[in-house]
């Protein structure tokens, strides 16, 4: 064997090697901070978005860091977590007047699975090593579906992440979007796995429905953009006709993306759960709304006891998580409820496709509850009977 | 076939020139061809090329990453083996050749749960068996002064004479054929030249692909007798143990998988210690990993409810100080934060009718089992 004598020679360059002490008081310090919101931010290309982002920054102090999501081959998606939702290794941060690059660390993939996204992990690694940011705007490519990227950044409340998830806001180019919603083509976000012989059919014999559908669904804030360029009546229709897709989301109209107050579309995650909101909430439980593609369906809950609730509880997991109502092939992608209990207890529960979560509130906001769903499938007739029949 | 020989760039990578017919004598004794365009270009190369010396030394063990904070006492002893080769007569999975599991990607946010025919469930119930087989052969060796890589040489080897594959081979591009994880790391611990210490406690994760059906299977071994009398680890190890046990109680048609959590957590808390929370027990059949995820901490949303002929791995690590992981730069290994120890178990499970099947249950002459705590 070769003798080896590289000690001998120059004295090497000092290293310096960060303790492990300093990363536990950095962990302790982090902890003690308050998380930082995340707003995912979709459209079509052309729609705004950018225009958006920059009018936001304008018009805020926050120190905001902009993430752009790319559906990239060369990086390595997390197991269970979507090819197209990789974060591009650099993004935009503003600190107040200079923009910058920042780099990000992307692990590897995960042998076993792991229950966060690479780019949440990125995120968060960013957020620690550069101090907190008051905001993260995340920006989706044009046909990006905002479901499963928002699912990726609703984590479990034990997993005491830096992020947290604050709403989506979709951007609509008012010329073109009547043209965007009927261009509708079958949704390949499924494919089978044919070698493996598994193969998902979750989204089998449901209406074809366009990237527009799925945008506006998820939406908490739409902003109609370009309205300057089309007649009042226009405007007028194209806004009752998302609020039939999407009765939730605050439509705000704009010319150049430019909205009078940030605060209508940023820091939304608790008004989300503030009961005030609820009584505004117009049920669009007639026909004469009803998108056949996408919906949202409006129907009213009782005050329940414990044993309806927990019937309830299984009426929501057969919706939610076999996509089915009385044999009916239904697609959820947002998921409201106000759930009152016969004990004075009240919760909210929110849902993204398959995921939804309880949580009580103390206030009391009115004397029953109300269920709001939007998706594929849907069906005002079939939900009720079901509902009626499994909380009865 | 004839090698051309092309005027090759110097070795020094900034430099633009071509390189001469010197080259550099200790490269030369280790069997590579490092050429440069002179002395001075060699010179200025000296300081990063050096390192070149080290990796290609075998009998030199040192720590690749020396300016990492490791978080506990545990190094990597590097260099790690040749990553090794399986015949081709053995079904390979699809990740094998490139490192991606194309059909597990296929299937990205698929939350759809598998349930396997009676044909599936038969080649599941055999690969189970059998990775069991190659577990119990490999926990056997386990005893002071065995390093982690002659693990590893056997379970590749026992799984080439059973014509099964072993599943971390090249998943993701994991660099060897079964995952062995000792004291602070939690999982995912990379086969390499250092020897277990009597003291030690080591987790093997075997999982192999078999007839077109993946199994997977861990526990957790006391090295020699000094861990068998520490009071700390047999309480680590011994509630770890428990805590997979309880989870696999409430299995049956019907759970629902976001209360595993719960059931471990609770446990594992009475019994002082945390839960990790970045791993999750998963799906497992014809894929490797697929749907559904099963986190082990409590009050997780988790989807999914358990149906007959669903299968799917519960596998707890639990750790006796902070729940938070690091990630060495192997971009594997996975540590506690505070280098305390950590201790997993994992089974692969098949709902049935009426419960559950444990398919990779242990026999009565399994290596290991549970030992009593020390008070």
């Amino acid at each position: 064997m070769a003798n080896i004598d590289d000690d001998n020679d120059e004295v090497p360059a000092l290293v310096e090697v960060q303790t492990a002490l300093e990363d536990a008081i950095d962990e302790d310090i982090e902890q003690n901070d308050k998380k930082v919101p995340l707003t995912i931010v979709t459209g079509y290309l052309g729609a705004g978005k950018s225009c958006l982002l920059n009018n936001i920054m304008r018009q805020t102090n926050k120190k905001i860091a902009i993430a752009l999501k790319v559906k990239g081959t060369e990086l390595i998606p997390f197991i269970e977590f979507g090819d197209s939702v990789d974060i591009e290794k650099s993004l935009t941060v503003s600190d107040g007047s200079k923009n910058y690059t920042e780099w990000l660390e992307l692990g590897n993939g995960c042998l076993c699975c792991s229950v966060k996204d690479n780019g949440v992990a990125a995120l968060e690694s960013l957020m620690e090593k550069k101090g907190k940011f008051d905001y993260i705007l995340l920006e989706t490519t044009g046909l990006a579906d905002p479901g499963p990227i928002a699912q990726m950044f609703w984590l479990d409340t034990a997993l005491a992440s830096s992020i947290y998830l604050d709403g989506i806001i979709t951007v609509i180019d008012a010329v073109n979007i009547v043209k965007n919603l009927d261009d509708t083509v079958v949704d390949m976000h499924h494919q089978d796995g044919t070698e493996s012989g598994i193969t998902d059919q979750t989204q089998a014999d449901l209406v074809p429905t366009s990237t527009a559908y799925t945008q506006i669904s998820y939406a908490d804030v739409i902003i109609l953009n370009k309205s300057d360029l089309v007649e009042d009546e226009t405007r007028r229709s194209i806004a009752e006709r998302i609020a039939g897709i999407n009765s939730l989301a605050t439509i705000i109209p704009t010319t150049f993306s430019k909205v009078d107050s940030v605060e209508d579309i940023l820091d939304l995650a608790t008004v989300n759960n503030d009961l005030t909101r609820w009584e505004n909430i117009k049920a669009f439980s007639s026909k004469a709304f009803h998108d056949h593609r996408v919906t949202t369906i409006t129907l009213p809950l009782p005050v329940m006891s414990q044993d309806s609730y927990r019937a309830f509880d299984r009426w929501l997991q057969n919706l939610l998580w076999e996509d089915i109502v009385d044999s009916h092939r239904v697609e959820v992608h947002r998921l409201k409820a106000k759930i009152v209990l016969d004990s004075d207890e009240t919760f909210v529960i929110q849902g993204v496709r398959d995921t939804y979560d309880t949580i009580p509130v103390s206030e009391t906001g009115g004397s029953s509850g109300k269920v709001v769903i939007i998706g594929k499938g849907l069906d005002y007739d079939i939900l009720q009977r079901s509902l009626s029949k499994t909380i009865l | 076939m004839v090698e051309v020989q092309y005027p090759k760039p110097c070795s020094r990578a900034e430099c633009e020139n071509l390189a001469s017919s010197l080259k550099c004598p200790t490269c030369l004794k280790l069997g590579k061809d490092s050429s440069f365009c002179g002395q001075d270009c060699f010179k200025k190369a000296w300081p990063t090329h050096k390192l070149v010396h080290k990796q290609l030394q075998p009998s030199t063990p040192y720590d690749p990453f020396p300016t990492f904070s490791y978080t506990g006492p545990l190094r990597p002893v590097y260099p790690l083996s040749p990553m090794r080769t399986l015949p081709d007569s053995i079904p390979h999975p699809d990740y094998a050749k490139d490192g991606i599991p194309h059909s597990e990607q296929r299937l990205f946010r698929s939350t759809n749960i598998h349930i396997n025919t009676a044909d599936e469930i038969a080649g599941l119930r055999e690969a189970c068996k059998l990775g069991r087989k190659v577990l119990d052969i490999a926990a056997a060796a386990i005893k002071p002064g065995v390093t982690s890589d002659s693990i590893d040489v056997l379970v590749h080897d026992t799984c080439i004479s059973i014509g099964a594959y072993p599943s971390p081979l090249n998943y993701y591009h994991f660099p060897k054929s079964v995952c062995i994880s000792v004291n602070e790391i939690i999982c995912h611990g990379i086969p390499d030249q250092r020897k277990l210490e009597d003291g030690d406690i080591v987790n093997i994760d075997v999982s192999i692909y078999y007839k077109g059906f993946h199994a997977d299977l861990n526990e957790t071994y006391y090295v020699g007798d000094k861990a068998l009398a520490d009071a700390e680890s047999i309480r680590l190890v011994e509630t770890t143990r428990e805590c997979l046990d309880k989870a696999i109680e409430i299995v049956k048609p019907g759970m629902l998988f976001r209360d595993i959590g719960n059931v471990i957590e609770k446990h594992a808390t009475a019994n002082g210690c945390s839960v990790i929370r970045t791993y999750c027990g998963h799906g497992i059949n014809k894929l490797f990993h697929c749907a559904p995820n099963i986190p082990h901490y409590a009050k997780n949303k988790t989807p999914g409810v358990a149906k007959p002929g669903m299968t799917f791995t519960i596998e707890p690590m639990l750790a006796l100080g902070s729940w938070k992981d690091k990630t060495w730069p192997d971009n594997w290994t996975s540590a506690t934060v505070d280098g305390k120890r950590s201790a997993q178990f994992e089974h692969m499970l098949l709902v049935t009718e009426t419960g559950v099947e444990v398919l990779t249950a242990r026999h009565a002459d399994s290596p290991g089992g549970p030992i009593s705590r020390i008070s």
